[in-house]
C-alpha cells in the first residue's frame, strides 16, 4: 500500500502579487496586447518560413510515411499560436486541425497524402489577411471535414 | 456586507454560464514586478511571444529557458515564484522537466506553480499531460487575459500539493466554487427602488475600485 502525503505549501506568489504598486488588469492588458504588434513582422516572417519548410518536406517525400508525418507535425506544432499574433488566426485553428489529422494517421498507421497536401495549399491561403470571412470559414470546415473521416477509425 | 470570497469574485465574470474570466476592463491591480518567473519554450517565435506578453502585465525577473537542461539549472539556483512551460512537441521534454521540478528540485521550488501551453497534445501524450504536476494547461494561442487569469487563478492558496507514489504535484481533485447560480457582479444589479438604507456603508465602498485581485 502506497503512503500518500498531503501538503499545503505557502506560496511566494500570492503575497508578491498584492504588493503594492503593479498595474490594473486593463492596462496590463492593453500593454501586452500592443506588446504583440511589435512582434508581429517577426512572426508573420517566422510562420512562412516554416511553411516552406512544410512544403519543401512535403515536396522532397522522406523515407516513409511515418517519418514525413512526424516532420510535419513538427512544423505545425511550432507554428500554432503565431496566426493570431500576425492577424490570421484561421491559421492557428487550421494548423490545430492538422495537428489531430497526423496524429490519427499516426495512431491509426493510415497515410493519405492527398489530405496533407490539402492542409499545406489551405495553410498557404489562409496566411493572406484579405481573405474574405466566408471563404475563409468554409475553408477551415472543409478542412475540418478531411480531420474527421480519420477521428473516426 | 460582502465576504472575502464573494469580493474576490466582483473582478470575474461568467462567460457561456461556464467559463469564469477575469474581466479584461477591471481596475483591480496586481504585482508581477519581483517574481521570479521561469518561461520555457525552444522555439524563438514561442518565446517571444510568451515574453510579450509576460513583460506587459509587468513581470520584470524572467529566466528564459530554451531547453530543459537550462530550466533544470535555473530551478536548481534561483527560488522561483511561477513557471511557463511550454510541452515541446513533438517530444513532450516540458512535461519532463515538471515531473522533474516535483520530484527533484529542492523546496520551495518542487511547489512552484506551473502553467504548461500546448498547442497541441498528440493522443499518446495526454497522460503525461495530466500527470506530469503542472498546476493548468493553457492553450495556444495564449491571450494576454487568459494568462493572467490562470496566472493569478494558480496564486490563490490552499490548493493541497499531494505526494504519492507515482504522482507528485497540486490535488487534480479542486472544486472551482463559483459565485451561486447565475449571480453576476453586484455593480450590474439592477438599483433598488425606494430611499436607501441609512445604515453601514454600502458594499460598493466597502470593496474598493482599487481591490487586490488575490
Amino acid at each position: 500500500m502506497s503512503s500518500v502525503r498531503f501538503v499545503i505549501p505557502k506560496l511566494r506568489l500570492t503575497q508578491l502579487l498584492k504588493e503594492p504598486g503593479g498595474l490594473a488588469v486593463a492596462d496590463a492588458v492593453t500593454k501586452a496586447g500592443e506588446n504583440l504588434v511589435t512582434i508581429r513582422p517577426t512572426c508573420r516572417a517566422e510562420l512562412l518560413a516554416l511553411l516552406d519548410q512544410a512544403e519543401a518536406t512535403a515536396k522532397s517525400s522522406p523515407e516513409t510515411n511515418r517519418e514525413l508525418i512526424d516532420l510535419l507535425y513538427e512544423y505545425a506544432v511550432r507554428s500554432i499560436g503565431a496566426g493570431e499574433i500576425c492577424g490570421v488566426p484561421a491559421v492557428d485553428v487550421a494548423l490545430t486541425s492538422f495537428c489531430d489529422l497526423l496524429d490519427y494517421m499516426k495512431t491509426n498507421g493510415r497515410f493519405d497524402r492527398e489530405a496533407i497536401d490539402v492542409y499545406l495549399r489551405a495553410w498557404r491561403l489562409l496566411m493572406s489577411p484579405e481573405l474574405p470571412a466566408a471563404g475563409r470559414d468554409a475553408v477551415l470546415a472543409g478542412l475540418r471535414q478531411v480531420t474527421d473521416r480519420y477521428a473516426a477509425d | 456586507m460582502l465576504t472575502a470570497a464573494a469580493r474576490k469574485w466582483r473582478s470575474f465574470v461568467v462567460q457561456q454560464g461556464q467559463v469564469v474570466a477575469l474581466d479584461p476592463t477591471s481596475r483591480a491591480r496586481f504585482n508581477l514586478e519581483k517574481a521570479n518567473i521561469l518561461l520555457l519554450d525552444d522555439t524563438p517565435m514561442g518565446m517571444a511571444i510568451l515574453v510579450q506578453i509576460v513583460t506587459g502585465l509587468g513581470a520584470k525577473k524572467l529566466h528564459r529557458c530554451t531547453d530543459v537542461e537550462m530550466a533544470k539549472q535555473v530551478a536548481s539556483n534561483t527560488q522561483l515564484d511561477l513557471a511557463i512551460v511550454d510541452a515541446l512537441p513533438p517530444s513532450g521534454a516540458g512535461y519532463g522537466f515538471v515531473k522533474w521540478l516535483r520530484n527533484t528540485a529542492q523546496e520551495p521550488n518542487c511547489y512552484t506553480p506551473v502553467l504548461m501551453t500546448t498547442a497541441h497534445t498528440p493522443r499518446s501524450d495526454i497522460n503525461r499531460a495530466r500527470d506530469c504536476g503542472s498546476h493548468l494547461i493553457v492553450k495556444k494561442p495564449i491571450a494576454p487575459i487568459v494568462l493572467l487569469e490562470r496566472i493569478i487563478w494558480v496564486s490563490k492558496e490552499g490548493r493541497p500539493f499531494l505526494f504519492s507514489g507515482d504522482y507528485v504535484g497540486p490535488d487534480r481533485r479542486f472544486r472551482d466554487e463559483r459565485p451561486p447560480g447565475g449571480v453576476g457582479r453586484r455593480r450590474e444589479d439592477a438599483p433598488a427602488s425606494g430611499p436607501p438604507p441609512a445604515t453601514t456603508p454600502s458594499d460598493d465602498e466597502t470593496a474598493s475600485s482599487a481591490s487586490s485581485l488575490t
